[in-house]
């Protein structure tokens, strides 16, 4: 279902109460929220599935869309897709219906202003909403009236009650609208989560010290978050005056002993990509989140994109082999966050955590992470090393753990941007750059060869396979049980690691695959050339690269599976 | 520095092993020298200070002094120091940059770890020229000097170092020179004593492409009253004598970022803020630190 209405309707508050509610009541369930560019007073609209499973995806059509009114309801016209016996409810004093509308929508006027305005003026509509709506989905009203007091607060008195209540007593008198979604009785407390609010509870996790960040939307709530949740554990948050002092800040943090990190979006990590390089050179442990939107420049900041792939590969400058990480689903975003430390800190090298709008701004209902699935800490940093050797001399590949933080007696050292011999001594010699720009690279190699990274879907036998990372990954893995239902065999495959590059395990994965889909939202296919740099593929590939802007929907991919080949794009660029 | 245990150390066991890059004659001889002579003074331990620095001649001082140090990028040395001074106030930060770094390409990080009176001694190096890049126009550099990216003339007014940090709330502002490192050090083991952002401006003559700043030396002239509170006044003096006043002019007491400051309270999660990741802490029971929320 959608919920549309101008900024401060109460739409993203009746969604945030109805998945609640949902995951009160056993449910599974995905919400989406979208923002018109403005501030205040633009278009918001939310999406919500609910079921019986987990999603990762919305629905390809609607079953049902609530209108609170149709202020800038056109900036969701796209979106705003009915299944063929899909039912619209709509505030009835709400000016005519928009003519973009499909015409075989049902449609059902509702009182809502009303009811609220019969109880007096601390009763708010969306509650009254919210009120029908768990009626109508069949959600309980115990549940509800639990979820509307933890969130509404003082705030959740009589009048809120009583509109909730309106709500629910229209709905059953408008009963012919029913569409129950079936409860599931279940002791589990599900988690309802952000992608974003699980990166804070990987940090957290993580043991993650430090944290320095600009506004910049999709990441800011991470900032947010951390605000609240840090200081109370020990942590440093600050807010910086820019990105370039964010990274530098967050280094200056790890140099100093304690786990660091910084999110961000694209244009922010645009101007961390010399800090990257620094933290490449001087080797210090680091953690960059890049929730992606559309762009370039201020593109369309609270959209999703996935074109700041080759950005988080290769920005900055010189040879500076990083690791990039891409979780593919709310729980990843966690996961990866512990992963993501441990890597840093275990091979002293920036880690960048490549999230999206779509994943970083979804509402998830899902099974509790059990801490041990979190990944356990990993604390390398801070062991003894030789006096005066800021690096163990190592053969090379292997990973260098040991660092020395200041106030150790007798490890003295210096943090080095120069090229350096393994002392920290700045050394412009040829031979020095050859050993130390080789040594960076290859520690990395330890990690290239893990298990792990890579996620199999579907048949592994199929010889079509369907390739994605980061949340297209998630509609990958929708797709491809889609297709096994429709008789498709088709193996899905998502890169959970995309630096450094697994050439071994990638293509041991697409053993048996004669033609390659590439899925991902970069209109210049930055996924398909970069599988194309490191990967020796089938012969046939076919790119279903286009921009960000809008998820993939099951439909979409389901469709270009089954195009015929002469539908296929040949090419890109 | 107090109760620490005085060993007996001398400044040039404060020196590297390294030898400096810079020109024979260049100030930053002094600065260093002054430095070592500091710490020489407050006996301070080798482990327990960081010289973090940002990128020009300046900035290779982390190399030449033993302990730890942090070299840095162009501009971003005082970010470096505000993570590393946060995560560890137990340590002395000491910033040694240019005037590229400071007033230029790092103009906005100075201005801001001022504002925060981040506990830091900034110890700017400012030769009013571009000098590792060999001899371009700085935010210090005189009107209408010639510089090899200003053939007829920098038409560009120079920045006011010390109006600067003044303005932006620095809490210890002083002017020195580097060809008298006894008074130097005197200021900057004031400086790193001090709590609260120390700025501390040196000029440091680049004998290579400002030769003619040899000449300050007969025309600064050292200020030996007490430091003020009164901004004013600070102002005042700091733009008196052509600006060319040595001397601690401003000093006063304020809370430091990242330390003990009154706060307003906890404010209540707003009814737009979800609850889904307090229920999930709340549930794992992802440890909270022992230091309660400020009440």
């Amino acid at each position: 279902m959608a919920a549309i209405g101008s900024g401060g309707s109460g739409v993203m508050l009746l969604g945030d109460l109805l998945i609640e509610t949902a995951a009160a009541c056993g449910l599974y369930g995905l919400l989406t929220r979208t923002y018109g560019p403005e501030v205040r007073g633009g278009g918001s609209a939310c999406f919500l599935r609910l079921g019986a499973r987990p999603f990762e995806v919305l629905p390809d059509a609607l079953d049902l869309v609530v209108a609170f009114d149709w202020s800038n309801s056109e900036h969701f016209q796209q979106e705003l897709q009915f299944k063929p016996d899909g039912w619209l409810l709509y505030e009835e004093t709400a000016r005519a219906l928009p003519r973009w509308l499909l015409p075989e929508a049902i449609r059902c006027p509702a009182p809502w202003t009303r009811l609220a305005d019969e109880i007096g003026s601390e009763a708010r509509p969306n509650l009254v909403v919210f009120g029908a709506l768990c009626q109508l989905l069949g959600l309980g009203a115990e549940p509800a009236r639990a979820v509307m007091s933890a969130r509404l607060g003082e705030r959740s008195g009589k009048p809120a009650l009583q509109a909730f209540e309106r709500g629910a007593a229209w709905a059953r008198q408008a009963g012919k609208w029913e569409r129950r979604v079936p409860v599931v009785a279940t002791d589990v407390r599900r988690w309802v989560l952000t992608g974003n609010e699980a990166i804070v509870l990987g940090a957290l996790h993580a043991g993650c010290g430090f944290f320095s960040g600009y506004p910049i939307t999709p990441a800011t709530d991470i900032m947010e978050a951390l605000s609240r949740h840090l200081p109370e554990r020990g942590g440093v948050l600050v807010q910086a005056e820019d990105e370039l002092a964010a990274i530098n800040m967050a280094i200056g943090a790890s140099f100093g002993g304690k786990r660091a990190m910084t999110a961000t979006s694209g244009p922010g990590f645009s101007l961390m990509a010399e800090g990257l390089g620094l933290a490449l050179m001087a080797e210090v442990p680091l953690v960059v989140v890049d929730v992606q939107r559309v762009g370039p420049s201020t593109g369309i900041a609270t959209k999703t994109e996935q074109a700041d792939l080759w950005a988080a590969v290769a920005s900055s400058h010189g040879d500076n082999p990083r690791v990039v990480l891409a979780p593919s689903s709310v729980r990843g975003c966690a996961e990866l966050m512990v992963r993501a430390f441990n890597i840093a800190e275990a091979y002293r090298v920036p880690v960048v955590l490549l999230s999206d709008q779509f994943l970083g701004g979804r509402v998830e209902i899902l099974d509790p992470i059990q801490p041990e699935g979190m990944g356990r800490r990993e604390q390398t940093a801070g062991e003894p090393m030789e006096v005066g050797r800021r690096v163990r001399d190592s053969d090379p590949g292997e990973a260098d753990a040991s660092m020395a933080f200041p106030g150790t007696p007798g490890r003295e050292y210096t943090g080095e941007s120069l090229e350096h011999d393994p002392s920290g001594r700045p050394d412009s010699s040829f031979h020095m750059h050859q050993i130390q720009a080789r040594r960076r690279r290859e520690k990395l190699q330890a990690l290239a060869g893990e298990e792990g990274w890579l996620e199999c879907c579907g048949d592994p036998s199929a010889s079509v396979a369907l390739i994605a990372w980061g949340s297209t990954g998630g509609v990958v893995r929708e797709a491809v049980h889609a297709a096994a239902a429709q008789g498709m065999t088709v193996k899905g495959i998502i890169l959970h690691l995309l630096f450094p590059p697994q050439p071994e395990r990638v293509e041991e994965m697409l053993q048996g695959a004669e033609v390659l889909y590439v899925a991902e939202l970069s209109s210049m296919a930055q996924f398909l050339y970069y599988l194309r740099a490191f990967y020796k593929l089938p012969v046939r590939v076919v790119s279903l690269a286009r921009s960000g802007g809008m998820p993939y929907r099951v439909g979409e991919l389901l469709g270009a599976l089954n195009a015929s080949d002469a539908d296929a794009p040949a090419g890109r660029m | 520095m107090n109760g620490r245990i005085v060993e007996t150390r001398q400044a040039k066991d404060y020196l590297s092993a390294l030898k400096p890059v810079w020109c024979p004659g260049c100030g930053d001889f002094g600065v260093l020298n002054a430095l070592t002579l500091a710490f020489a003074s407050l006996a301070l331990k080798s482990e327990q200070y960081v010289i973090v620095s940002g990128i020009g001649c300046s900035s290779r001082m982390p190399g030449y002094i033993h302990g730890y140090g942090f070299h840095g990028i162009h501009g971003r040395a005082l970010p470096v120091a505000t993570g590393l001074k946060l995560v560890r106030p137990d340590l002395d930060v000491i910033v040694t940059i240019g005037d590229g770094d400071a007033y230029g390409i790092g103009g906005n990080h100075f201005l801001h770890a001022a504002r925060r009176n981040l506990d830091v001694t900034c110890v700017v190096m400012d030769n009013r020229i571009y000098a590792m890049t060999k001899g371009q126009v700085s935010p210090t550099t005189p009107l209408a000097e010639i510089t090899s990216t200003t053939p007829k003339g920098s038409v560009e007014p120079p920045l006011r170092p010390l109006l600067l940090a003044l303005a932006a709330g620095a809490t210890f502002v002083a002017r020195a020179c580097s060809w008298e490192p006894k008074r130097l050090a005197a200021l900057l083991a004031q400086g790193i004593r001090h709590r609260g952002f120390a700025a501390i401006e040196v000029l440091s003559p680049c004998v290579t492409f400002r030769p003619e700043d040899r000449a300050l030396r007969e025309r600064v002239v050292w200020r030996n009253r007490a430091p003020t509170h009164d901004l004013f006044e600070a102002m005042r003096t700091a733009l008196e004598g052509d600006e060319l006043t040595l001397g601690l002019f401003y000093q006063v007491e304020h809370p430091v970022f990242g330390g003990e400051r009154a706060v307003r309270g906890q404010a209540p999660p707003s009814e737009s803020a979800r609850r889904g990741l307090d229920a999930v802490l709340a549930a794992t029971g992802e440890a909270r630190g022992k230091a309660a929320a400020p009440d």
